[in-house]
């Protein structure tokens, strides 16, 4: 506030003298001095009352004193008041931080609504024939074959999916952009927790639908329903998820398919990542990996996996026997495994005749090597791996005992992405950790953008091969390596 | 008061302004609490004032608290009950943000309450302040005024009052004479007039201001309570204020045939300043004859005393 001016001395006399000429008598009562103060008199009234105020400067006085106190230091006359008033101040910080609550939430509730979609992803892969009842029979074969709660818990997700085409979000989750599932609830600020509850069923059930939708063009494998294991590209491993609803597991499928990976199906595994780019959960990625189910060579993955489990061996060899690699290793649905185990001749024209319908002779082809692959693989125990409280838990008996993985005390993961024996994990303070020999060896990989080290929350993880990989962070900013994690770049 | 002579209040309107006061709580009649009511109008409006000003003046009234009053002044024990719980404190806190000493804010107050019991009979009945009370604002603002308007007019006649003692021991024969008036200049007489014209023409917010700020010497801040504005307020209108004035006392004195730079000269010359030099060139001289006297003359001599007598 400005210092009030100086006027003339001789101005100052002038209006003194002024003053003087009130006489007794003349002044307003109390009341009228009360309602001037309170401004509760008419205008004609307080019109008056302040003509009298301005030259009687005994009730100026009085209206000066009769004011309630104020507990405000107040400002001696001449002197200058400060610029800007505490109030003033508080108001411009309310303002500030309501700004910054506002620019955060609406960042946060971005990043979350463009989570998770490998729902649409897999709708995009979708076969021209759904095979419903395929996939229904070989849902109920995969219900008796599996003892575990895998099975248990894909039946129980499976009629969820058969009503939604693509992952839906309850209000409460796009309203605050996380799990409202008891157990787990991801938390796209805290990280408290990598798993999701409700948030993984849904996804699950999508992938779930996707498989069914994509299992009648492979002439497929079977629907297992707790997989999701249908790889985002060709090229892309599976991924198990298996557990209770609140548990992630990476089964990895070993190398068979490493060697078939071409830029361009990296290529479109990179935009499936682009696709889920603000997944919130932490396990987004790798949910949205386990979306996809499209092809004919991801259902004869499937069925490589379902064939590696233990105690499935033998059917597996059953169904493919040396003579009849193709038919048992070719998209392999219920009914054809059925009819493989019945007739392995009959199964393998029925594989050339479904090989027919593959867009383009580098698929058939890749599904040919597939058949020599499985045929010649040497089954071998898988490892699932999942994620519990920010630990890294693996698992050699699908499932039923987890060891945890101590891979950094102090870091909470939240995703993890498992690449025959690779798994790559990454977690708070922008951690990133390529976990090798089942966790015997890990050797954690910078994150270097620029000059700075990132230090933000790694919420996705996927990598194609040893080289090649994306990551999401938490702020959904998606970097990529192209030399197994030495440098990094944004996608 | 001036005997009402006619109702101007309608009926239904003082009847439900009764009502809604509460006066039967506090031992007023109707009849009596539209009485009250009446002389409120007859006091403030003016004769001729229509049924709508009426109306809207009534609906004004803290009625609640007008009833309280006047049920206080009555001597009612229950309007005297609810007028201590409510306003016992308040007063007590009023005269202390008045006085600033307990001791004396204590005394003030209890002053008030017995003007408000009426303890001063006149003619030999009992007659309360309250009955003062028109509730054209709140109780509470009311008995604060009436303090700060004891308390004033107690200054004012404690000043009148001072004993000769007192004003020996507050120095009163040290103080300074009151400097006699400078010889008016030649545009003096034209500044003034100038001053005067200017003066007149500012509104009653503005002379309030003007007073306030530079005579009775109250901070921003209270003017700003004062008139329920915010002290910035009060400190951009000071500013136009004076800026306003200085303008038109110049274009005034330029108008009878002032140079500008001389009119500005003579708004801006302090007569504090003139009396001053006018002191130093009179001091000056003194001291010289004084010099004068003291060589010439020797100590001892009648002279000399009388010279030291004079210091």
């Amino acid at each position: 506030m400005a210092e009030a001016p100086k006027i003339p001395h001789i101005l100052r006399e002038r209006l003194r003298l002024q003053q003087a000429g009130v006489r007794p008598g003349e002044h307003p009562d109390a009341d009228l001095l009360a309602g001037y103060s309170e401004n509760s008199l008419s205008s004609r009234e307080r019109s008056l009352v302040l003509s009298h105020l301005g030259m009687c400067p005994d009730c100026r006085e009085v209206v000066m004193l009769s004011q309630p106190e104020v507990p405000e230091a107040s400002v001696p006359a001449g002197v200058p008041a400060a610029r800007v008033p505490g109030w003033m101040v508080l108001r411009w910080a309310a303002l500030a931080a309501c700004l910054v609550l506002t620019v955060g939430v609406v960042l946060l509730n971005r990043s979350f609504r463009e989570a998770p979609i490998s729902g649409p992803a897999g709708a995009r892969l979708e076969s021209p024939t759904p095979p419903e009842q395929i996939a229904k029979q070989s849902a109920d074969e995969d219900q008796r074959e599996s003892k575990n709660s895998e099975a248990a818990m894909t039946a129980k997700l499976e009629p969820q999916a058969e009503n939604r085409s693509v992952m839906k979000k309850t209000p409460r989750e796009k309203r605050f952009g996380k799990s409202s599932s008891p157990e787990g609830v991801y938390d796209g600020l805290t990280g408290k927790s990598a798993i999701v509850g409700n948030h993984r069923f849904d996804y699950f059930s999508a992938a779930a639908k996707s498989r069914v939708a994509s299992a009648g063009t492979a002439g497929g494998p079977v629907a297992r329903g707790v997989g999701g294991s249908a790889p985002l590209a060709p090229s892309v491993p599976p991924t198990v998820i298996a557990g209770n609803g609140n548990s992630t597991i990476g089964r990895s499928q070993g190398s068979a398919l490493e060697g078939e990976k071409s830029d361009g199906q990296r290529g479109q595994l990179a935009d499936r990542l682009v696709a889920q780019a603000s997944a919130p959960a932490a396990n987004a990625a790798a949910e949205s990996a386990t979306a996809g189910a499209g092809d004919a060579k991801g259902e004869l993955d499937r069925a490589w996996l379902r064939n590696q489990e233990p105690g499935k061996k033998k059917t597996a060899a059953e169904a493919v026997p040396a003579g009849a690699a193709p038919a048992a290793s070719a998209p392999v649905t219920g009914s054809t495994l059925a009819r493989a185990r019945e007739n392995p001749s009959a199964a393998a024209e029925s594989y050339r005749a479904s090989t027919a319908n593959f867009e383009t002779k580098d698929q058939a082809e890749t599904l040919t090597l597939n058949k020599e692959k499985l045929a010649t693989a040497t089954p071998a125990a898988p490892m699932q791996w999942r994620i519990r409280g920010g630990k890294l838990q693996q698992s050699s008996d699908a499932g039923k005992t987890w060891q945890e993985i101590n891979v950094a005390p102090g870091i909470s993961l939240h995703a993890f992405w498992s690449l025959g024996s690779n798994v790559w994990a990454g977690g708070t303070g922008g951690s990133l950790f390529h976990i090798t020999d089942a966790g015997k060896n890990q050797v954690r990989i910078p994150i270097k953008l620029g000059e700075g080290d990132v230090s933000q929350t790694v919420v996705a993880v996927t990598f194609s091969d040893e080289l090649h990989g994306i990551i999401m962070l938490e702020n959904g900013q998606i970097l990529q390596t192209t030399d197994g994690g030495k440098s990094w770049e944004r996608h | 008061m001036a005997p009402i002579t006619a109702s101007r209040i309608p009926a239904e309107l003082a009847a439900e302004l009764c009502e809604k006061s509460c006066a039967g709580k506090y031992g007023l009649a109707p009849e009596t609490f539209a009485l009250v009511l009446e002389q409120v109008v007859h006091k403030y409006l003016p004769v001729a004032a229509t049924s709508a000003e009426v109306r809207e003046m009534c609906s004004g009234l803290r009625v609640e608290e007008l009833a309280l009053a006047r049920g206080c002044a009555a001597g009612n024990d229950r309007a005297w009950e609810i007028f201590l719980t409510r306003y016992r404190a308040t007063l007590y806190d009023a005269a202390r943000g008045i006085v600033r000493e307990e001791g004396r804010a204590k005394e003030l107050a209890d002053s008030l309450y017995a003007d408000l019991y009426g303890m001063k009979a006149n003619g030999g009945e009992r007659v309360s302040k309250l009955t003062s009370y028109m509730g054209r604002g709140s109780l509470a603002g009311w008995l604060r005024t009436v303090l700060a308007r004891e308390y004033v007019n107690r200054y004012r006649a404690a000043r009148r009052l001072v004993s000769l003692e007192e004003q020996t021991e507050a120095g009163v024969q040290f103080a300074a004479k009151t400097p006699e008036p400078a010889v008016p200049a030649a545009n003096e007489s034209r500044l003034e007039t100038a001053i005067d014209a200017a003066l007149q023409g500012l509104g009653p917010e503005e002379k309030f201001i003007l007073a306030a700020y530079y005579l009775d010497g109250r901070t921003l801040a209270e003017i700003a309570r004062a008139l329920r504005v915010h002290e910035s307020t009060i400190s951009r209108k000071l500013e136009k204020i004076a800026r306003n004035l200085r303008k038109t006392i110049i274009s005034e004195l330029t108008r009878t045939g002032l140079s500008r730079q001389a009119a500005e000269e003579a708004l801006d010359a302090d007569v504090r300043d003139l009396q001053v030099k006018v002191r130093e060139c009179l001091g000056s001289t003194i001291a010289t004859s004084t010099e004068m006297r003291e060589i010439v003359q020797k100590p001892g001599s009648p002279a000399f005393h009388t010279g030291e007598g004079q210091e």
